[in-house]
């Protein structure tokens, strides 16, 4: 059954996009994007229980490596995003090494401060990122991974969302994934049966910002234009957060469950009343947040499994 | 086997443990007991990596355990449970001990199953074996984290009260399953304990704090008649 909706949701997935409009698809786009980011965010904020409420930091960087890569040395963006994860993934595991230190509130506090202090260098070092002005990036072309209609750019991040659900179906049965999974649980518990915690969870906040450095180089290319106020701010990092919450943190489907909740209804919201009422797309995240955490503890996506799981017991007698 | 010397722990003013020297020798099962403060979990986290002792040293196997983080104690072959069990409350018995197996048994995926439903049996959770570890109560839990501490493989067991709160016959139950593990499975025991009876019983040996120090050690009949435990202890219940 489960199966059967998978395929079905992929080849709708597949074969709609040629019908849809520009803007539509642009929405859609986002959609996928803020997906794949949440479930990038998932493993180390799902699985591994570290709040972290500084993703924005590895967006950016991971924009700023592959932009500055290829306006500087041309190199192609298809190369690049790895770089990106690299560098994103390195400072990740600072943020790892932080988190050995700082629990809960603490933790998200510091990455807070992680991501502020990454937007004051990417502004401050001028002479390498273009400072508070930004980076215009003026290519057009598939070796530049930038494309002229939405629809190439829909596929793209289709491709990295695929990519995320496998890899976190993937993970959670990793021997690396149970151990994020237990220390989340208990920390004591997790020592006493052999695991090395501050080494899962500085590996974790590593493979988290990794994954969500390539997404900064997505998002670049889907933007063309980077600046470090718009792109390291506390309302993308809490906004990666909420999706995956939202959806079903700790679960491969929270992410993308999340992001089609919230990405489009804020995506329509700003563009009917953007000019009027601002921040009103931070307000949806705020209550909708509010709503789950409060009905919902498993997000959605659990709220929706154990439903199943109790029709399921009825159903059996 | 293991050796802990002159271990002495502080916390700020309060001296948890005194200069204290413990010996377990292979192949049997030692008793702690002590009344409340006395020192044993304090005792039980400083052999197992929790604590860094401020003095002293643990040596186990030969090997030089002081200060070493606890999953490289448990990887090297000490079990321990926890005096309030720490579940992974979200996983099913079945994942909670597997992990185990997996990380401190270093088996291989079908081989952790196993040896995880092996233990799960022998402490009587099967039926519970797919059910989250978090709907459990604290009886099931403290079985659960025993079958955990033996998944690791360990040659050391560490059980800190896993009988405390259990009715009279569950507790003799239980003393037995203990008793079994250093009969048939070879497996050395350290076991705290407030329940005298199941300690008495089923301990080849006895050794008992007080305010941090060592106070006595013996035989379980010599510790139940010397005058000093009976005073600092004993002579404690009985007033109760």
């Amino acid at each position: 059954m489960k199966r059967y909706l998978t395929i079905l949701a992929l080849i709708l997935a597949l074969a709609l996009p040629p019908f849809l409009d520009e803007f539509s698809l642009a929405v859609l786009v986002q959609t996928l994007m803020w997906a794949y980011l949440a479930m990038s965010w998932d493993v180390i904020g799902g699985y591994g229980g570290q709040f972290s409420l500084g993703h924005a930091a590895f967006l950016g960087l991971g924009a700023y490596t592959s932009t500055l890569l290829l306006e500087n040395f041309g190199l192609i963006p298809w190369i690049g995003i790895w770089i990106s994860g690299i560098v994103a993934g390195g400072a990740g595991a600072l943020v790892g090494f932080a988190s050995l230190r700082l629990r809960g509130p603490f933790f998200a506090l510091g990455t807070i401060a992680f991501a502020e202090l990454t937007q004051l260098l990417l502004t401050y070092l001028k002479d390498i990122t273009g400072g508070p002005l930004g980076i215009m990036i003026n290519k057009v072309g598939f070796e530049y991974m930038i494309f002229d209609k939405q629809i190439y750019y829909y596929y793209l991040m289709l491709a990295f969302t695929v990519f995320g659900v496998l890899f976190l179906r993937y993970f959670e049965r990793s021997k690396f994934g149970i151990a994020l999974i237990a220390l989340r649980e208990d920390e004591d518990a997790a020592e006493a049966v052999g695991i090395d915690v501050y080494r899962a969870k500085v590996l974790g906040a590593s493979i988290s910002a990794f994954l969500t450095g390539m997404g900064g180089t997505l998002y670049a290319q889907w933007i063309h234009y980077i600046r470090p106020d718009t792109l390291v701010r506390l309302d993308f990092s809490t906004q990666i957060a909420a999706i995956d919450v939202v959806g079903g943190a700790g679960s491969p489907y929270g992410g993308i469950i999340g992001a089609l909740i919230l990405v489009p209804i804020s995506l329509y919201l700003n563009a009917l009343f953007g000019g009027m009422v601002a921040g009103l797309s931070v307000l949806l995240y705020g209550v909708v947040l509010l709503v789950v955490v409060v009905l919902m503890p498993g997000g959605i996506y659990g709220f929706l499994r154990r439903i199943l799981m109790r029709r399921e017991r009825y159903a059996r007698g | 086997m293991l050796e802990a010397r002159g271990i002495t722990k502080r916390f700020g003013g309060l001296v948890a443990l005194n200069d204290v020297t413990l010996n377990v020798n292979k192949g049997e099962l030692l008793g702690l007991i002590g009344p409340n403060g006395s020192g044993k979990t304090t005792l039980f986290n400083v052999i197992t990596g929790f604590y860094k002792p401020d003095s002293g040293r643990v040596i186990f196997k030969g090997i030089d355990i002081t200060g070493m983080r606890p999953h490289k104690i448990t990887r090297l072959g000490i079990g321990r449970t926890f005096q309030i069990p720490k579940p992974f409350g979200r996983m099913t018995v079945l994942e909670n001990v597997m992990t185990a197996a997996f990380y401190g048994g270093n088996a291989s995926g079908s081989e952790a199953r196993e040896i995880a439903e092996r233990w799960i049996e022998y402490v009587r959770l099967r039926e519970k074996a797919h059910q989250e570890a978090r709907t459990l109560n604290i009886v099931e839990r403290k079985l659960m984290e025993l079958a955990r501490a033996l998944s690791t493989n360990p040659e050391l067991l560490l059980l800190d009260e896993l009988v405390a709160g259990l009715n009279p016959s569950e507790t003799m139950e239980v003393a037995n399953l203990v008793r079994r593990l250093v009969d048939d499975f070879g497996i050395t025991i350290v076991m705290v304990e407030h329940v005298m009876r199941a300690v008495m019983t089923i301990s080849d040996r006895v050794f008992v704090l007080h305010r941090g120090m060592k106070l006595a050690e013996g035989t379980p009949e010599e510790i139940s008649r010397d005058p000093r435990v009976i005073e600092a202890y004993l002579g404690e219940q009985v007033r109760l």
